[in-house]
């Protein structure tokens, strides 16, 4: 096949991606949606009136329309049920569409998207659905407006906890039957009072901003799919510094808190307690002021409205979720047959609900007796979130083709064609039809057949997007309609289109997505890329391992050269090499993957073995390692145990792709210390006593065979490497062989013991262990906080440390708090162990050189944004002996270490930077720092001068300043007020550098006060010997007095009247 | 570390301190002045009570001049006092012991005035009761009384020698001067025979004075004997 220009080609129009794949789903134009939709040709009914025959969309329209045209009883509450993404609002939407150009003359069609996910634009669809627009429904639309303005309203989040608040009060709920719900009952509301508990829960991802995320969309982050407007136990999972905290506040909060802390049914409960829907509908109607009866009132008045126009309602509801806190009342709109009441008009309702909602929030008796069709999406047997619709390989290929098609198209042609064309799918413009490169790209890239005629997959192939969808990572993903949209082809083709032109496209395996994970090599075969792939090595690798078969080898098919799996047109299409590979005489057939676990694709065959050699005739004395191998298959002792172990060793060291495991140099040196880790069963030399130290092979054929190729490499007079075919025979045996026992041997290098199972992965465990001796040194700040900063930071100190140019860590000054110095203490010992271990262990080595390495940033990032994720919780290990190996027992004894004592030494040393700090605010109080230092030089000169002259032993300090007192103090109050973990640990890392300074004002402040007092004191002392010895005040007064008595006494004498009778 | 004052709080509190210190100090010094004002003063005002008492009790025995020398110099003396006081006062003058010793002096001199003016009547009351006395006390009519008269002449005379100080003290004087006299006058002599001896207490009495009556009465029992003749 002759190929001229298919090279670097751009089909797709880069701005139409983000048109056509909106992640948020929120305003992809109803053109594009047309386009895009694939039939839902099997949809599983659980309920349904009568029997089934057409169980496609089509026939679940022309049952709707039926319904429609059905005067007597066309009354359907039709539920679509699927976890979200498995396509409930894809179909809904569709059936709306389809519904609405073959019933607009009868029924007025309401469709209500998820849109945000939020009520506050739940209830904006419905007024500018214009609905209510009707002279006569003008209050009811007066009243849906003010409720959006009460949703955009700024102190919802006090005010909806304030709600529930009065909920937990003012809604009657079922009595309390256990103790504990008596408990909650009786506590509830101090709990719900108190500030630090409303802090809490209105934290970020707390439940109050996930319920005020159905509510409003004014919030910065819409609603998860997962996420229900509900509370969870984690919410009740108050950590230690924050519950002490709270057991001081009111006596409520106080004692639910430690009955929470305690126990995890507590919290459970209280969970089940506040989900309550009686009390979030309560919380959230009285919040908006709009409650369900009223919404129910007007759809009442609507109905009402319509049935005297003459005409029916229709309702579409994506998902009823967006309508929390009204959803129980609308439901009983909804579910109102017109039969019942006269004045009604009919109502059909088709509703998307996910399982959850279905489950908890749906009554019993609607889901058994009201629901007239019961749809699923989903397999609610499987334990994973996985959508029925995506079963079927071909179902991903025909969807991912759609959009393909899609985004080839401005969105005009697409526009008239749903204009004018009813969106016809036959009529749907497809731009494969008129490119010059169709032929080549369909043949080589592949195609879906679409009712427009044939799409191809390019730049994908059906390899490609079949591999990424399952390799979707199952714990950030789920293997959904929209994970496919959003984490595989919106991912892919916006982030790396701009790459194709640069010849950058596929880039590296780990680069092709970040929801889905490079397929491991089930082989050796990287090491032939490397070599031969030279500068494009890695995105040859990406080819291979997605689009191809995740081998090199190199095959003929129709006359033409394959290699994995992949014609030369691929490789030119994106400007890679078409290297040899491995070659293979063999011809290959490719079946597509089966979902959800591929089958192991079929392999092209390695060359057959050659056939084995005759044995040599050798003396009988001399026992070659041919055979020994021989007679240890005939169940004799192995000899020769050291070379077969020594080589194979190496084999496996060198052949492993350690990297992809995680697995670190240091680890596989540890755990690979001498050959003597690998024993085979039968072996003749000494084995280990403690299992825990060795990984033992089982006698077998398969064994022998490669012990037998072992021991034709170890003989020197060998001509192996010489006799055509013998090497790919020798490495496809010993790949094979390696490919069988790899997960075993690579999960005996992962654990502490062969028995003993990994507490962590290792780069793990050493990460949180040198993050917290960072912290512990006090080599970390606020500044770090960032996981990108802080792994710089930890990893410097690492290199730092291995290198000997760490500088001593100060934190074991007295100025910390007994706890810190005493963890500090603890840890000391191991910590440049534990960092060159982490170094190593984050080692990874650039392509096939062994002295070319790079940090694995990557999986270190993780680790720290998972740390920071949890606040710098350590979580509890399984307790395990894990003494066999070093770099295990001292990582694992670290974290114990810090695991079990980080809790008292935070409340430690916050009790001690809070004492600093108070002191030094005791010492400044009635003024500032300028202020004291101002007095300080006042009063030295005071008491320098006449006519005090008070000798004294303070020295004054000029280079200590109030500007730089000031400073500190702002930081230490900023360290002691700080709430989460990571704050604290930060803050009281960076204090280590802080508290010295601190002290040095703490003692300058201490001594002049002492000086202040004890001059106090002397003064005091003298004015009470003073003042006892003085009275001159009273005596003046009475010598005042005898002045005025005797002159008044004289005076008298005077008068005629002075003789005494 | 003080829990309630900082550093400010403290150091204002030590100045405030400071200076009362240094306040007392200078207070401390002028106590000694107050008390040696006092301790004049109390002296002072002793004697002064005992004049004024006296004075108050002799006024009106005194004679005229004797009174109006008296009270000119206790205004004098109440001027002074006065000056001293407002310097106490007003002037912050705390020693006044030069003053109100001077204020002493008057007072002495007023009470020696008094003590004089006092002394000079008593003397004027008794001296003629005295010197009849005298004449009779060796008479046979007097032998009866002559214990209680010596008696009341000798209480009477120690009157002479300090001020009355109370009213009983000025009451007991005229009672036993009133009962001396009364004896004296109760005697029982003949008209020639008492102005006889009245001549011979005033040293008048000559022979020609010595009639039937008063020969009689001097031959009377054993009285002869006890009448002495001397020349010029």
């Amino acid at each position: 096949m002759t190929i001229s220009n298919f090279k670097l080609f751009q089909c797709w129009d880069e701005k139409r991606i983000s048109q056509v794949i909106n992640p948020e789903a929120a305003s992809v134009m109803p053109a594009d949606f047309m386009a895009t939709h694939a039939p839902f040709t099997h949809i599983k009914y659980e309920t349904h009136p009568s029997q089934v025959s057409d169980t496609s969309e089509t026939g679940l329209l022309n049952e709707l329309n039926e319904y429609a045209v059905n005067e007597e009883d066309g009354h359907a509450f039709v539920v679509i049920q699927g976890i979200p993404g498995t396509g409930k609002s894809h179909l809904i939407w569709w059936l709306k569409e389809r519904y609405a150009q073959q019933n607009s003359e009868r029924d007025e069609v309401l469709f209500i998207r998820r849109a945000q996910g939020n009520l506050r634009s739940t209830l904006q669809q419905i007024i500018e659905s214009g609905i209510f627009d009707d002279a006569t429904m003008q209050d009811h639309l007066k009243k849906l407006k003010n409720a959006t303005v009460k949703l955009s309203n700024a102190a919802l989040e006090d005010m909806i906890l304030n709600n529930l608040q009065v909920a937990t009060n003012e809604v009657k709920l079922p009595e309390a039957v256990s103790p504990r719900e008596r408990r909650i009952k009786g506590d509830i509301e101090g709990f719900l009072l108190d500030p630090q508990v409303r802090f809490e829960l209105k934290k970020p991802n707390g439940p109050v901003k996930r319920l005020l995320r159905f509510l409003s969309s004014d919030l910065q982050h819409s609603l998860a799919n997962q996420e229900f407007p509900r509370f969870e136990a984690g919410d009740f999972t108050f950590q230690g510094l924050t519950a002490d905290k709270i057991k001081q506040s009111n006596f409520e909060a106080a004692r639910l808190v430690t009955q929470l802390k305690a126990s995890e049914e507590m919290r459970k409960d209280l969970t089940v307690f506040l989900n309550q829907r009686q009390l979030i509908d309560f919380a959230i109607g009285r919040t908006i002021n709009l409650t369900g009866t009223e919404l129910k009132d007007m759809f009442g008045e609507l109905r009402r409205e319509l049935y005297r126009r003459n005409r029916n309602l229709a309702i579409f509801i994506e998902d009823v979720a967006a309508l929390t806190g009204v959803d129980a009342e609308l439901m009983e709109v909804l579910l109102e047959r017109h039969t019942n009441q006269v004045g009604l008009c009919r109502i059909i309702s088709v509703i998307g609900i996910t399982d959850s909602y279905f489950r908890d929030r749906l009554p019993d008796n609607v889901r058994r007796d009201r629901v007239t069709h019961h749809l699923k999406l989903n397999d609610d047997q499987s334990s994973t979130a996985e959508s029925d619709l995506l079963k079927d390989g071909d179902a991903i290929i025909d969807l991912a083709a759609r959009y393909l098609n899609a985004m080839r198209k401005d969105r005009t042609e697409f526009e008239t064609w749903y204009n004018a064309n009813y969106a016809t799918p036959a009529d749907l413009p497809n731009r494969c039809t008129t490119c010059p490169h169709q032929a080549t790209c369909h043949a080589n890239f592949g195609k879906a057949e679409l009712e427009t005629g044939a799409v191809g997959l390019y730049p994908f192939n059906r390899q490609a997007l079949l591999t990424m969808y399952t390799q979707l990572d199952m714990n950030k993903s789920s293997r959904t309609p929209r994970a496919l949209l959003r984490d595989v082809l919106y991912y892919v083709l916006q982030s790396h289109t701009p790459k194709l032109k640069e010849r950058m496209f596929p880039p590296a395996p780990r680069e092709v997505g970040s929801q889905f994970n490079p397929p491991s090599w089930p082989n050796l075969h990287y090491n032939t890329v490397d070599t031969q792939g030279g500068k494009d090595a890695e995105r040859l690798k990406s080819l291979l391992l997605f689009w191809g078969n995740k081998d090199a080898y190199s095959v003929e098919i129709n006359g033409e050269r394959n290699l994995g799996g992949l014609s030369r047109p691929v490789f030119e299409a994106f400007g890679l090499p078409f290297i040899e590979g491995i070659p293979s005489d063999r011809k290959i057939v490719k079946p597509d993957p089966v979902l959800p676990t591929p089958k192991p694709d079929l392999k092209p065959l390695p060359p057959k073995p050659e056939p084995k050699p005759p044995l040599p005739i050798i003396s009988p004395l001399v026992i070659t390692p041919q055979i020994a191998v021989q007679r240890w298959l005939g169940g004799e002792k192995l000899r020769h145990y050291d070379t077969f172990a020594r080589i194979l060793l190496n084999i496996i060291r060198d052949y492993t792709d350690w990297e992809a495991h995680g697995v670190s140099r240091n680890l596989l040196d540890e755990r690979f210390k001498g050959y003597s880790r690998l024993v085979f069963e039968g072996q003749d030399s000494k084995v280990s006593s403690n299992p825990d130290d060795y990984i033992e092979f089982k006698r077998s054929q398969e064994l022998g065979l490669v012990l037998s190729v072992v021991a034709d490499i170890a003989d020197k007079d060998s001509d192996w490497q010489q006799v055509p075919g013998k090497v790919g025979a020798y490495m496809a045996i010993l790949s094979g062989w390696l490919r069988k026992e790899e997960a075993r041997i690579v999960d005996f290098v992962q654990r502490p013991g062969k028995n003993i199972p990994a507490p962590l992965p290792l780069a793990k465990l050493l990460m949180l262990d040198c993050v917290f001796q960072d912290a512990v040194e006090g080599r970390l700040s606020s500044e770090q906080a960032s996981p990108e900063v802080l792994f710089k930071t930890v990893m410097a100190n690492c290199a730092a440390a291995r290198d000997n140019k760490l500088p001593p860590s100060k934190m074991n000054s007295e100025v910390h708090s007994a706890q810190w110095r005493s963890l500090f203490k603890g840890l000391g010992n191991q910590a440049t162990s534990l960092r060159t271990a982490l170094l190593t262990a984050l080692n990874r080595a650039q392509g096939n050189s062994p002295n070319v390495l790079f940090v694995d940033a990557a999986t270190g990032l993780d680790i720290l944004r998972e740390l920071k994720a949890k606040d710098w919780e350590l979580g509890v290990l399984p307790n395990l002996k894990v003494s066999n190996v070093k770099v295990w027992s001292q990582s694992y004894d670290n974290y114990n270490s810090l695991q079990s004592s980080l809790y008292p030494v935070l409340v430690g040393e916050r009790q001690n930077l809070e004492q600093s700090l108070h002191t030094l605010q005791n010492y400044l109080k009635g003024g500032t720092p300028e202020t004291v230092f101002q007095t300080i030089r006042d009063m030295l000169k005071l008491f320098s001068a006449p006519p005090y002259q008070l000798p004294h032993n303070f020295n004054s300090r000029p280079d200590l300043q109030s500007s730089q007192l000031t400073e500190l103090i702002t930081k230490l109050a900023a360290v002691c007020v700080a709430r989460s973990q990571e704050e604290l640990l930060l803050g009281f890392s960076a204090a280590g550098v802080l508290l010295p300074e601190v002290q040095l004002y703490l003692n300058y402040l201490s001594s002049f006060s002492k000086l202040l007092q004890d001059v106090q004191q002397a003064t005091e002392r003298a004015i009470f010997d003073a003042q006892s010895q003085s009275n001159a005040g009273q005596i003046a007064e009475i010598v005042g007095r005898n002045y005025d008595e005797t002159i008044q006494s004289l005076q008298s004498l005077l008068s005629k009247e002075a003789v005494s009778v | 570390m003080t829990d309630t004052l900082g550093i400010v709080e403290l150091a204002e509190k030590v100045k405030a301190l400071l200076k009362v210190n240094a306040d007392l100090k200078t207070a401390g010094q002028q106590v000694k002045q107050i008390e040696n004002t006092k301790i004049e003063l109390e002296k002072l005002n002793t004697s002064l009570t005992e004049i004024s008492r006296s004075y108050r009790l002799i006024k009106t025995r005194l004679p005229t001049d004797t009174q109006i020398t008296f009270e000119s110099d206790l205004g004098q003396l109440i001027k002074d006092l006065e000056n001293s006081r407002q310097a106490f006062w007003q002037q912050q003058q705390p020693d006044q012991t030069v003053n109100l010793r001077r204020c002493g002096e008057r007072a002495k001199r007023l009470t020696d005035l008094l003590r004089g003016s006092w002394r000079n009547y008593v003397a004027k009351q008794l001296n003629p009761l005295v010197n009849l006395l005298n004449l009779v006390v060796n008479l046979p009519e007097v032998a009866a009384q002559r214990a209680e008269l010596q008696n009341l002449k000798h209480q009477l005379t120690s009157f002479q020698n300090s001020l009355p100080q109370s009213n009983n003290q000025l009451q007991k004087f005229d009672t036993q001067l009133e009962s001396f006299r009364t004896i004296l006058q109760n005697l029982e002599f003949e008209p020639e025979v008492r102005l006889f001896l009245e001549k011979i207490q005033t040293g008048t009495a000559t022979i020609a004075d010595l009639n039937e009556t008063v020969l009689n009465w001097c031959k009377q029992g054993q009285r002869a004997k006890t009448f002495f003749i001397k020349l010029g």
